[in-house]
């Protein structure tokens, strides 16, 4: 029994690690290149369920769905950057609020278009079995697949930014602004394009956690804050930061549910909290000023 | 000597006329115009306009993002529920709930040695979250989400209170008088003196009037007796406090705030330790939050829940302060007003131009509001009205803009 | 230097805004106060009653304040005895006017979102500016309490629901609360002891970590002991859990043989899919409330199969000819998209918490017949204790001593039904369009088949200490009904005071300000004198100023 729940918690962990991580990587990525806290994200995630919801509706297909919630992503961040954070460039304060505004205003859509019932598909609509028995103990299946997805993405993540021309740009872009401009790097298109990425991962964050989650109006506030709390505990603009910090939070999230359930929503904060205190720029961090 | 104190508390007077004219036109209103429905709103926003105002002295007015003030305002206000109820009395709950507000206020600044800028905000808002999901465990203290009905302390319900209101306010009314009375002697402003001491004079008198008309006893009833006498010392308390933050932003102190804003690393350099100025900035604004949270508690409200400690309200008086025009101390305060106005009456106005169910919709219409405000009237209100052809423009666009997020 | 001259003159402009917005406030205030809020009843020749209805609109739980407020409009024409109620029943948003039978009734909807605050501050405005006479709501128990606070400040009769904590009507209640809708502990006494009886006599329990959760598990565990059964575990989860699985092990390590989901609202989804998932169905039975068929139909029924329980209503369940008026009226209604809340996701026949607030239309109408149209909270207070009607849901009894109707409360077991949907509804083009409930003529869907009835005795909760006592209002046998805004108390300036040091003052300052004023009242002078007399005063002030100042150099 108690193996069980520890293999339990500890796959979830790190499954939930990985939602957690797809979602927070738009948030760095554009935080470092940006200097933008993006408070939309998280209503961005919790749009990409919805969207998945409705498209698997219609297609019946959950691998269609998402890829096509990816592309949506993309074009809506891309949309969202030109016409409303463009203007105020070089005032990160106010495009911080702007996003902060976007969040509100998405929220309240996706209720207005949705309705309060929210949407929510089961493992099995999607044709995965619920759970299966590995090592004696009851697994559920679909957070193994998540799992296995997170990774995949953090691959093609890395690939992007390290072997990529316009990744190394974007790496460029986030040391350091003023020379990626000296050396000819068009930042406000990148800056466009990169703030696509971010929305469309959020999206795509946001349909894989259609079948854990559920499209409830309630998740995009739990997701943004814990979305913070990785990128800041992993360090900004750090991507292996963002990912080891997330796997972390996800870990502690599902341990304590599991087994000390009281403090699962105040543990990672206080995390978050000791970092900031102990090592502002972050576990793993390069130490951005 | 007697003359000269009283020659420059007379003074002192004299530059406030216009804050003084506003109070007693504000308290006067019961009296004039008395329709419960009005009072119970403007001691909401006499309220939140002074939470505003404490905010605005970390944000606008020291450069300091923080997004946990709430934190200072649900403690505060919790704060009159427990000392009143444990059966202390009341200024002691105020006084308690200025303190607490000042010391958790205190308790997030000593981060500022290590963390700047969104760090820092972000830390506040790690901070204010965790003591809100820890209290909202404790029932037995704060009620859980249910919440507990507000402490309104007792002596407010004594209709003869108001009076001693109205007492004040025509003092406040005298020393106008005497003011119009020097402007009239003065060459220059004879008209202006005259004109004013006529219309100070109706309008005191027809309120003096009022009070033996049916309104008074209306107002005494003791429904309406508490109603009216926490409208009127929220006004009263607000715009003391409005005085005192002016006075405060115009001392010695004040000027090292805003050079703090405008570059803390030179005042660094310069020799001064801005990190202790920061924090003494952070106490006195957690003494106002504070006191807003116990008129809330005590005043404004009917049923007092952990929610007040959580991000809603931050992000609420984050609005107020950037539609009001951050850094200007009056433009939260207006804010802070029109927001909250709107929010009661988005009813009526929705009814009035004929799109009925937008009311429904208000944190659409809050969403809105952050976006407008951050594209169109970036500087505020007030902000915006003060820009034309002043030397602001500088100081306010280095408050928005660049280099305080990576400081 | 420059920067203090600077600093002080923004500071002289910036008071002088002060001022000027401060006035503009004032003025748009009093503009605002005379706007016309709603178009004016040109039925005036009706007696006119307002009803002030605080629900949840937009979150959540606004499928639950769609169903408050349609109910009581319903209600408000049965008890009016209307025969076409699509002429009697007329929406705009947040206005419903039900008239017939020499009454007009206003019923002003506002949103409490389920947010105590929101609600009560909704609440202080419906009463102070719209001025209405009773208040009803709301769909959250947290709400709900808020309000029976307003309802004690302002003395106004509040008909709570569907909130249905136990407390409201126990340690929380007020003399001027009643409850038309069932309790929590109404549900567990018809839940509970069916369970004990057939499922089994050892219990456990998942419930949130929060009040309500406790006052659930409290009501079914009491009930359960009652009966003979034990709990063996009771697992709380924070709200907001997405993942019950280590709960659901614990439990099924208690071998327990009956479990109870105390569980409503987010969270609700993953709980049911995991039971199914893990196999609970198979090892243990399950049982709990039965929710609206909306809600059950929209995603729990594939988890909850053949799942018997208690359910406080279903359109199929009652046999008497209030339901079937009831039915037949919203029928009509609904098909003409005329009910005063109706979206895409309105059911088309009555659910869950439909006839309770059409029991409050009902008991208001009965109440006014009674009292003579008047609405005076004592009079209508002494009206409606002890009162007994014919509600949708069989006989209904306000219970004097807590104001709780005892009523009819059912056990029901899930089934698949194709049927009695088609004996109301002929095709799918009756339902308004968009309506998402068009397909199940076709398709069926999961309804409810009645096991069992339990009556309103057997289903009474406990009477809390100290509600009884509770000292009514005294009737009074004047015709004017009053407003809380606007009372004609004559109370002198002399109250209760408190001892403390300010009362001597206010005491003194008191009689010195009446004296004056009635002096000045006694000598029949006309209205102007005191503009002028307070205009002499202010020169004499005045004149000492300008006596003792220092001359200038």
């Amino acid at each position: 029994m108690v193996f069980e729940n520890v293999l339990n918690a500890a796959i979830n962990g790190f499954s939930y690690g990985m939602l957690l991580f797809i979602f927070a990587s738009g948030l760095s990525i554009v935080f470092g290149l940006m200097d933008v806290l993006n408070f939309a994200h998280g209503a961005y995630f919790m749009l990409g369920a919805y969207v998945t919801w409705t498209l698997f509706s219609t297609t019946h297909n959950f691998v269609i769905a998402l890829i096509a919630v990816l592309a949506i992503g993309v074009c809506v961040g891309a949309a969202t950057e030109f016409t409303l954070l463009r203007p105020l460039y070089g005032r990160p304060v106010y495009q911080i609020l702007l996003t902060l505004g976007l969040f509100f205003v998405v929220n309240q859509l996706v209720l207005f278009i949705w309705g309060p019932l929210g949407g929510y598909l089961g493992p099995e609509d999607i044709g995965v079995p619920q759970v299966i028995n590995f090592l004696g103990a009851d697994v559920y299946l679909y957070r193994v697949i998540l799992a296995v997805a997170g990774v995949a993405t953090a691959i093609a993540l890395y690939a992007f930014l390290n072997r990529t021309n316009i990744g190394t740009k974007v790496r460029a872009g986030s040391e350091s602004r003023e020379l990626a401009e000296i050396f000819g790097i068009n930042i406000k298109t990148l800056g466009t394009a990169i703030f696509g990425l971010g929305t469309g991962l959020a999206f795509f964050a946001g349909g894989l956690a259609e079948p854990w989650v559920g499209a409830v109006p309630s998740t995009g506030t739990d997701f943004l804050l814990l979305g913070f709390i990785v990128v800041i505990v992993g360090g900004m603009g750090s991507f292996s930061g963002t990912f080891l910090g997330a796997v972390l939070i996800g870990v502690v999230y599902e341990f304590s549910q599991y087994f000390l359930p009281e403090i699962t929503f105040v543990a990672p904060l206080l995390i978050m909290v000791v970092v900031l205190l102990v090592r502002p720029s972050g576990l793993f961090g390069r130490g951005k000023s | 000597m007697a003359g000269t104190t009283a020659a420059a508390v007379l003074s002192e007077f004299a530059r406030s006329r216009w804050l003084l004219a506003a109070f007693v036109l504000m308290s006067l209103l019961p009296l004039v115009y008395p329709s419960l429905y009005w009072l119970t709103i403007l001691c909401y926003l006499f309220t939140m306009g002074l939470f505003a105002l404490s905010y605005d002295l970390v944000l606008g007015r020291t450069g300091v993002l923080s997004f946990g003030h709430a934190a200072c305002f649900g403690l505060g206000a919790y704060a009159v529920y427990w000392v009143y109820l444990a059966g202390y009395p009341f200024w002691l709950a105020v006084a308690t709930a200025m303190l607490l507000g000042a010391v958790t206020n205190v308790a997030m600044g000593t981060a500022l040695r290590r963390v700047k800028g969104v760090y820092f905000a972000m830390f506040t808002l790690a901070f204010a979250e965790i003591i809100y999901l820890y209290l909202e465990k404790q029932t037995s203290i704060t009620g859980g989400t249910g919440g507990v009905f507000s402490p309104r302390p007792d002596f407010l319900q004594n209709p003869a209170l108001i009076f001693v209101f109205i007492g004040i306010v025509v003092l406040a009314a005298v020393f106008i008088a005497c003011f119009l009375v020097f402007s009239y002697m003065r060459k220059g402003a004879r008209v202006r003196g005259a004109v004013g001491l006529v219309l100070l004079a109706c309008l005191v008198g027809y309120a003096l009037y009022s009070l033996d008309s049916s309104v008074l006893s209306q107002l005494q009833a003791p429904i309406n007796a508490f109603t009216v006498n926490a409208y009127l010392l929220s006004a009263l308390l607000m715009f003391l406090s409005y005085y005192l933050v002016s006075r405060l932003s115009l001392s010695p102190l004040g000027a090292i705030m805003t050079a703090i804003r405008e570059n803390g690393e030179r005042m660094d350099m310069v020799g001064y330790d801005t990190f202790r100025y920061k924090l003494v900035i952070m106490a006195i604004s957690g003494l106002f939050a504070g006191l807003s949270g116990a008129m809330l508690a005590s005043l404004a409200s009917f049923i007092l829940t952990p929610d007040v400690m959580s991000a809603t309200y931050t992000l609420n008086v984050l609005l107020y302060s950037i539609l009001g025009g951050i850094g200007t101390l009056v433009g939260p305060v207006i804010g802070a007003f029109v927001v909250e106005f709107l929010h009661f009456n988005i009813g009526n106005i929705a009814s009035f131009i004929g799109v009925p169910s937008i009311a429904n919709w208000w944190m659409l219409i809050i969403g809105v509001f952050y976006v407008a405000v951050v594209l169109l009237l970036p500087y505020g209100i007030v902000g915006t009205a003060m820009m034309k052809g002043r030397r602001t423009l500088d100081a306010l666009r280095k408050a928005v803009g660049g280099g305080e997020s990576r400081a | 230097m420059k920067f203090n001259q600077f600093e002080t003159k923004m500071r002289e402009r910036t008071e002088h805004e002060i001022a000027i917005l401060l006035l503009a406030i004032l003025a748009s205030s009093a503009v605002l106060t005379i706007l016309p809020i709603s178009p004016v009843n040109a039925a005036s020749t009706t007696k006119v009653i307002k009803i002030g209805v605080v629900t949840d609109l937009s979150t959540a739980y606004s499928y639950y304040g769609d169903m408050e407020v349609n109910g009581l409009a319903l209600g408000l024409a049965y008890g009016l005895g209307v025969t076409n109620v699509t002429a009697a029943v007329k929406s705009t948003p947040n206005l419903v006017n039900v008239t017939g039978g020499g009454y007009t009734f206003e019923l002003y909807v506002a949103d409490g979102a389920s947010d105590p605050t929101t609600t009560t501050e909704k609440a202080v405005q419906l009463i102070t500016q719209d001025g209405v006479q009773i208040l009803q709501g709301a769909p959250d128990s947290t709400a709900t309490t808020a309000l029976e606070g307003v309802a004690a400040q302002y003395h106004i009769v509040f008909f709570a629901g569907p909130g249905a904590d136990y407390s409201i009507t126990a340690n929380t209640f007020n003399v001027y609360t009643f409850r038309m809708a069932s309790n929590t502990y109404q549900d567990a006494l018809t839940g509970g002891a069916y369970a004990v009886e057939h499922m089994g006599r050892s219990v456990a329990f998942i419930a949130p970590d929060y009040s309500w959760g406790y006052g659930e598990v409290a009501a079914w565990t009491d009930v359960i002991s009652a009966n003979g059964g034990r709990v063996l575990t009771t697992q709380y989860a924070p709200v907001g859990t997405t993942d019950f699985t280590p709960y659901i092990n614990n439990i099924l390590a208690s071998n327990a043989t009956v479990l109870i989901p105390a569980w409503a609202g987010a969270g609700a989804i993953q709980l049911y899919q995991q039971l199914y998932s893990l196999g609970v169905y198979n090892k243990m039975n399950v049982t709990s409330g039965v929710p609206d068929l909306a809600t059950f139909d929209s995603y729990l029924a594939k988890y909850m199969p053949n799942y018997v329980g208690m359910m406080k209503y279903a359109f199929n369940l009652p046999n008497n000819a209030v339901n079937t008026w009831m039915i037949q009226n919203y029928i009509t209604l609904f098909k003409a998209g005329k009910l005063p809340e109706q979206n895409a996701i309105t059911f088309p026949l009555p659910d869950l918490f439909v006839p309770d607030s059409f029991a409050v239309g009902q008991a208001i109408v009965a109440a006014l017949n009674t009292t003579g149209g008047n609405t005076t909270p004592a009079n209508m207070i002494a009206a409606l204790e002890g009162m007994s009607l014919n509600s949708p849901k069989g006989p209904m009894y306000i219970r004097p001593q807590d104001h709780q109707a005892l009523q009819d409360m059912y056990i029901v077991k899930t089934v698949y039904d194709n049927t009695s949907m088609q004996s109301y509804y002929s095709s799918a083009s009756q339902f308004p369009t968009g309506n998402v409930w068009a397909g199940i003529l076709k398709t069926g869907y999961i309804g409810v088949q009645l096991i069992a009835t339990l009556n309103g005795t057997q289903t009474a909760p406990p009477i809390y200490p100290g509600t009884a006592g509770q000292p009514r209002p005294p009737v009074q046998t004047t015709t004017t009904s009053t407003t809380p805004s606007v009372s004609t108390a004559t109370s002198t300036a002399t109250s209760t005071s408190t001892s403390t040091a300010t009362s001597t003052a206010t005491s003194t300052l008191t009689s010195v300000l009446t004296t004056v004023s009635t002096v000045v009242q006694s000598a029949g002078t006309p209205d102007y004198v005191y503009p002028l007399v307070v205009v002499v005063i202010i020169a004499v002030i005045a004149a000492i100023f300008v006596a003792t100042r220092r001359k200038p150099k």
